[in-house]
């Protein structure tokens, strides 16, 4: 019966937008936002949606968030993206998991004129993002390479810049898993020779279990490790069940993590993880959702890059409100 | 364990038997001395790799999810089918043991209950499909495994759910009941023990080879082929079940997005241990050994730092290597044409 009555509503305020035809100002129009994430099962994809979906409600505007399943899946991805494209929506955001894949389909939605924002990942396909580029306005992220580099200053400092260092990694494919890796390796390399890294291993698509196994392996060929950075939830949790399982003290061995979620949170309290670098992903969903809308509304050219920052925190400060605004379980 | 094997099986019998046995277990034999030669080339290589610490955390309890995956789809390979349902069948059971023992403050033990319970449901599901729907089992589980993957993030809402509350979770696989051997690796050769006689000594063992051998012909015979198949493929799905209590213990939590690709690492340690996709045909020793293998050789890259993307070749090369020669040895001895 509610949905009959909804439906006779819909239709009946549909009949007036009709009838009234060019008196409705674009500001009264519901605008209809298509999101592409680069996954859609991890917690940070979750948060993301929230601060998109929160800022839309606010904007008078729908978002449609959808991701697939996994983040090595590039070419469902792109068929999302072509699906969201032929739906022709006001707007389209979309975080580039093929970096360069994406281009001819970005240039498809150009074509139709829909406004494209990035977040978190953006595309590469030559020239600068703008209004007058065919691959999107701009992108809304975490400068992936300074946060990589927070990583390695925490390290550097809690381990007094010497000692046998691990880095497992989430993708060498994505670009935010590939930037994680060097700004925390260039930084080591630049700024504390005493460091010795080994070799980076990498439990593809953040695999918990096989981040586990990797980190056991290590912990045992390496009996003077120091610090083990992993560089997102998945790797970090799998880290620390390997601490766990090799009934190491805790805080012998330092371990910075990357994002949040229940348990990584939890091992932060405990101390059997030291810390981690928190980005901003409610605020990555919240400004995409903004810059698209202002431009659609009112022309307002956001910025080509929308920098949404990023903390390292640890048991001292996780609790700080500004830290756990940006924390999710 | 390559050793204790060779240990018992020279102490039971000796001589002209010795050689009988050999003989008949060759292609056993050709694996386990394959084992035991990556083990020992490791081994060579660099001196930790050997170390108990090494061996317990390192290899034997990477082999414990896929290594229970592996022995359930031996069953199932051996009637000449395939179960592609495992690897998310694993989160699925994976997602429903967290959501009913966390959520409703269930015991630790109910865990294996329930988690075995849907397992074999889902398994059951999957076989009769098979006998009586009449899909093709490449089919019919692949229909499963793309169900289990979006009913376990449904369930879950996405959201990893975390076993704090339950007391001694991790435990189970991480804890220590008998000397040093971690609890999820009793639980592997546990499990591994139970499949064995199932397979050996039961009724529902010669039916699984004799429909592999010929399925018309055991039909013919008189035997409802159709009711063992579900019960295999339930089987299967017990042993999945038991794999999802095992790695949600290994990893203090059920992920929703973790399993898939699982289902191919077990297939590949069934193969490797030489039982036939043509059915027919197979062993769970060869399974364990075969699990044991990937996990022996995946360790030992990574203790020798091998570059990642050489791990992945190095692996595809082995599984090659392993079942062609387990061919070429089947083809001398008149086995297959």
């Amino acid at each position: 019966m509610k949905k009959l009555l909804t439906g006779i509503a819909a239709v009946s305020a549909l009949a007036l937008v009709v009838s009234t035809g060019s008196a409705v100002h674009a500001a009264d129009k519901t605008l209809n936002l298509q999101f592409i994430a680069k996954g859609f099962t991890h917690q940070f994809w979750q948060a993301v949606k929230k601060g998109a979906e929160d800022e839309a409600k606010k904007m008078n505007a729908t978002v449609n968030f959808v991701g697939p399943a996994s983040e090595t899946m590039i070419d469902t991805q792109l068929q999302m993206l072509d699906s969201a494209v032929a739906l022709k929506p006001d707007g389209i955001g979309y975080a580039a998991l093929g970096t360069t894949e994406s281009c001819s389909h970005l240039a498809a939605a150009n074509k139709a004129g829909i406004p494209v924002y990035m977040f978190d990942t953006a595309a590469k396909c030559g020239g600068t993002l703008g209004t007058a580029s065919t691959t999107a306005l701009g992108v809304a992220y975490t400068d992936s390479l300074g946060a990589g580099k927070l990583a390695a200053d925490k390290m550097g400092a809690l381990i007094g810049g010497k000692g046998k260092v691990f880095v497992i990694g989430h993708s060498q494919t994505n670009q935010t898993g590939i930037d994680r890796v060097a700004g925390f390796v260039n930084e080591i390399k630049a700024k504390f020779k005493g460091i010795t890294l080994l070799p980076v291993q990498y439990a593809e698509g953040g695999d918990n279990q096989k981040a586990q196994d990797i980190v056991s392996t290590v912990l045992v060929s390496n009996k003077d490790l120091k610090g083990v950075y992993g560089t997102n939830e998945g790797v970090a949790e799998g880290a620390g069940q390997a601490f766990k399982a090799a009934k190491l003290n805790k805080g012998k061995i330092k371990l910075i993590g990357f994002d949040s979620g229940a348990q990584q949170i939890a091992n932060i309290k405990s101390g059997l993880e030291t810390g981690a670098i928190t980005q901003n992903p409610i605020g990555i969903g919240a400004k995409t959702v903004d810059n698209l809308v202002n431009y659609i509304r009112n022309k307002t050219v956001p910025g080509v890059v929308t920098d949404t920052g990023f903390y390292y925190y640890d048991a001292k400060n996780v609790a700080d409100p500004k830290i756990a605004a940006d924390l999710y379980n | 364990m390559s050793t204790t094997v060779k240990a018992t099986t020279s102490e039971e019998v000796s001589g002209n038997k010795f050689m009988a046995l050999i003989r008949r277990e060759i292609g056993q034999v050709f694996a386990i001395a394959g084992l035991v030669i990556i083990f020992a080339f490791f081994s060579f290589m660099k001196p930790v790799f050997y170390s108990w610490a090494n061996v317990s955390n390192g290899i034997l309890m990477s082999t414990t999810v896929t290594g229970l995956l592996a022995v359930g789809i031996t069953f199932v390979i051996i009637t000449g089918g395939i179960d592609l349902s495992i690897g998310t069948g694993t989160t699925l059971c994976a997602i429903l043991v967290a959501h009913y023992v966390v959520g409703w403050h269930l015991p630790l033990w109910s865990g294996f209950v329930i988690g075995m319970s849907f397992g074999a449901l889902i398994g059951a599901l999957n076989g009769a499909m098979i006998a009586f729907l009449k899909l093709p089992p490449f089919i019919a589980t692949l229909a499963t495994m793309k169900a289990a993957q979006g009913l376990a993030l449904i369930i879950s809402h996405l959201t990893p759910i975390r076993f704090d509350t339950v007391k001694g979770w991790e435990s189970i696989a991480q804890g220590n009941l008998i000397g040093s051997i971690p609890n999820g690796v009793l639980i592997l050769f546990g499990a591994a023990i139970v499949a064995w006689f199932i397979l050996n000594r039961t009724v529902i063992g010669r039916y699984t080879f004799a429909i592999g051998s010929n399925g018309e012909a055991t039909k013919l015979s008189g035997v409802k082929v159709e009711r063992w198949l579900i019960l295999i493929y339930a089987l299967c799905g017990l042993f999945v079940g038991l794999a999802a209590v095992v790695l949600t213990a290994r990893l203090g939590a059920a992920e929703p997005d973790l399993g898939l690709g699982y289902e191919l690492e077990a297939i590949a340690a069934v193969i490797i241990g030489g039982t036939s996709l043509l059915g027919g045909k197979g062993t769970i020793s060869g399974t364990i050994i075969g699990a044991l293998i990937m996990a022996v050789l995946t360790n030992g890259l990574r203790i020798l730092q091998v570059q990642q993307e050489w791990q992945y070749v190095v692996v595809g090369i082995v599984i090659v290597i392993a079942v062609f020669g387990d061919n070429v040895r089947r083809r001398r001895a008149g086995e297959i044409s």
